[in-house]
């Protein structure tokens, strides 16, 4: 199980990514609309989450700055971008993230990408 | 004694003296009225007579004149291969005259030949005239103190003048002072360096108008190395300049277009992801419960959002057709505000049936006419779809107030749009209708549905702009304000 933040402007995906990750078990504990409010809700987070799902077109601070600024807090914060703009999608791995979903993608993949970064972060933590 | 002595010491002085006609390499005549009475060697060579010979006929008549007359004659005889020129003089007291002859073939012929040159150079200068006045453009020739010494018919004709009113005449007299400078500064320039000055575009103002020129600049300079006067070429291109001012144009409006054909492809691809997106999300949650059915208000949720959706992405098939539709040349007619209102607000309520909507209008005015069209409609429909989608409430609120406003002598309806939703920060507001915030970050403005809103509002020429509802707090929800041209 793992904790997750949701970042994602467009609240039916949101709710969408609720439903599908809670019935499998995983724990929404925070949600931004927008990559200022991801940043600074991520500041505030006493336990960071295990994976944090970023999308990239967002009002008033996109994807790729808000993940930049979370990984100048926490080096090693586990991202997957899950993004429509294809393009975003360089810059996003240059920067660390684990993966780029480009939408539309399906539940299984999403599932499936953080189900590797859990076991990444285990084998991190174990080592 | 004495004077023998001198005789006989002068004598040979004397002689030689007398030698001095016989030893001219010119002719030297002594003549009377008819015959001649002493001739030289060369005069002998010459004319082929002797002495007491009668007086040839070709000098009879001049010799007789200046004989009467008794006055110097001169007579200009042209023999076999040569011209002499004869002087008849006189003696006085005497019957007889003096003729001194001199050889002047060369310098007839130099002279001749001065004059054909001279009458060429006059044709050269006539053709060169001839082609200056009727070139179709301004010569002129300036001294190095800004006076006009020569200029051309193109110029004197602009400016109504004759050509020979102009010379003389300093730019300043003829052009506005500014002008007169900026040509007169090109000048020094030209004079300073000594070097030509080309393509100088430049406007200039004539009687044939304001028109703009491509001068070009030459230094005149003399054989000692100094600059005499200033050459000046000018070519009217005001078409040629108004060619390339349209062609700006047309490059920038393809360029508009281009960025505008971009943003709007971007826009489609992005919202028709999420809408994928959502459908795929939702698909497979459906797939999941069909086999397992878990909470039947989800099932329900999430088909409401495959509706929502649909609807979505219909809506932004029609903004994208009808972005298309909209030009400049859009015919407007008399359209009743209120009804379009009406109909918009039984479209919202039938799409987000599954929301909480509450809608008011509140106006003192009952009865109106904008000029606008159908599209009036879809203005409406996508500032409250705006309103519903990005709300979190669970009571959507939008209130559409209605009153008269007057800017610039224009009557125009003023619509407020004001509802509770997310609101819009300020550095959101500047782009938010060309879909250009922070495109290049990708930062997210509003989608295709605010661009089409403003392109119709142009096109009606009215305008609209957005405000927080709370003045200094852009989270407390939205007010779009729309202005509409009243019909008279």
């Amino acid at each position: 199980m793992a904790s997750i933040f949701l970042v994602e402007d467009e609240f039916s995906l949101v709710r969408l990514y609720e439903l599908v990750l809670t019935t499998f078990g995983h724990k929404i504990i925070a949600v931004a609309n927008n990559g200022e409010e991801a940043v600074q809700k991520y500041k505030k987070l006493l336990h960071k989450p295990d994976i944090i799902i970023m999308d990239h077109r967002m009002p008033i601070k996109n994807g790729i700055d808000a993940t930049e600024e979370i990984l100048e807090i926490n080096r090693d914060a586990k991202i997957i971008f899950a993004s429509a703009d294809k393009e975003a999608r360089e810059k996003a791995e240059m920067m660390g993230v684990l993966s780029f979903k480009t939408k539309p993608f399906s539940n299984e993949k999403l599932l499936r990408n953080i189900e590797k970064a859990l076991k990444r972060t285990i084998y991190s933590s174990a080592t | 004694m004495e004077n023998n002595k001198d005789l006989k010491e002068e004598q040979p002085i004397l002689a030689d003296l007398a030698k001095f006609p016989s030893e001219n390499p010119n002719p030297v005549l002594r003549i009377s009225k008819d015959k001649i009475i002493y001739i030289n060697e060369a005069g002998q060579d010459l004319l082929n007579l002797q002495a007491k010979d009668a007086l040839p006929e070709i000098l009879f008549e001049e010799v007789n004149k200046a004989l009467i007359s008794k006055s110097v004659t001169t007579i200009e005889v042209e023999l076999i291969n040569k011209i002499i020129l004869f002087d008849i003089t006189p003696i006085k007291g005497e019957d007889y005259a003096n003729i001194y002859g001199r050889d002047i073939t060369e310098s007839k012929k130099a002279e001749q030949k001065l004059i054909e040159s001279e009458k060429l150079y006059k044709s050269l200068a006539n053709e060169l005239e001839l082609i200056i006045d009727h070139l179709p453009g301004i010569v002129v020739y300036k001294d190095t103190e800004n006076n006009l010494l020569r200029v051309n018919k193109f110029l004197a004709d602009a400016h109504h003048l004759k050509k020979e009113e102009m010379e003389g005449v300093s730019s300043f007299d003829i052009y506005p002072r500014d002008q007169a400078q900026a040509y007169w500064d090109d000048d020094l320039e030209v004079v300073r360096s000594k070097q030509p000055k080309i393509n100088i575009v430049e406007p200039w103002e004539s009687d044939l108008g304001k028109k703009w020129l491509s001068t070009s600049k030459i230094p005149y300079i003399d054989e000692n190395g100094e600059v005499k006067g200033i050459i000046a070429l000018a070519f009217d291109i005001t078409e040629r300049m108004k060619f390339e001012e349209e062609l700006k144009k047309s490059e920038k409006l393809i360029r508009e277009s281009y960025q505008r054909a971009e943003i709007y492809k971007d826009l489609f691809a992005h919202d028709i992801s999420n809408i994928l997106q959502n459908i795929k999300s939702s698909n497979g949650l459906l797939a999941m419960w069909q086999k397992n059915p878990d909470d039947p208000q989800k099932l329900t949720e999430v088909i409401r959002i495959i509706d929502n959706q649909v609807f979505r992405g219909a809506k932004l098939i029609t903004n994208i057709q009808k972005l298309s539709q909209i030009n400049d040349e859009t015919e407007l007619i008399s359209v009743d505000p209120f009804s379009k209102i009406d109909e918009a607000i039984k479209f919202i309520n039938k799409s987000y049936s599954d929301k909480q909507i509450e809608i008011k209008i509140i106006s003192q005015i009952k009865e109106a006419k904008i000029k606008a069209n159908d599209l009036l409609l879809d203005i409406y429909e996508n500032l409250m779809i705006n309103s519903v989608k990005y709300n979190r409430n669970p009571t959507i609120e939008i209130q559409i107030k209605v009153s008269k406003f007057k800017e610039d002598n224009l009557n125009y309806l003023k619509f407020e749009f004001i509802d509770n939703g997310i609101g819009i920060s300020d550095s959101m507001k500047e782009g938010i209708f060309n879909g250009t915030t922070k495109r290049e970050d990708k930062s997210k403005g509003m989608g295709l549905g605010l661009i089409l809103v403003r392109k119709i509002i142009l096109s009606y020429k009215g305008k609209i702009w957005v405000e927080n509802k709370i003045k200094d707090d852009y989270s407390q929800g939205t007010n779009f304000i729309i202005l509409l041209l009243e019909v008279e």
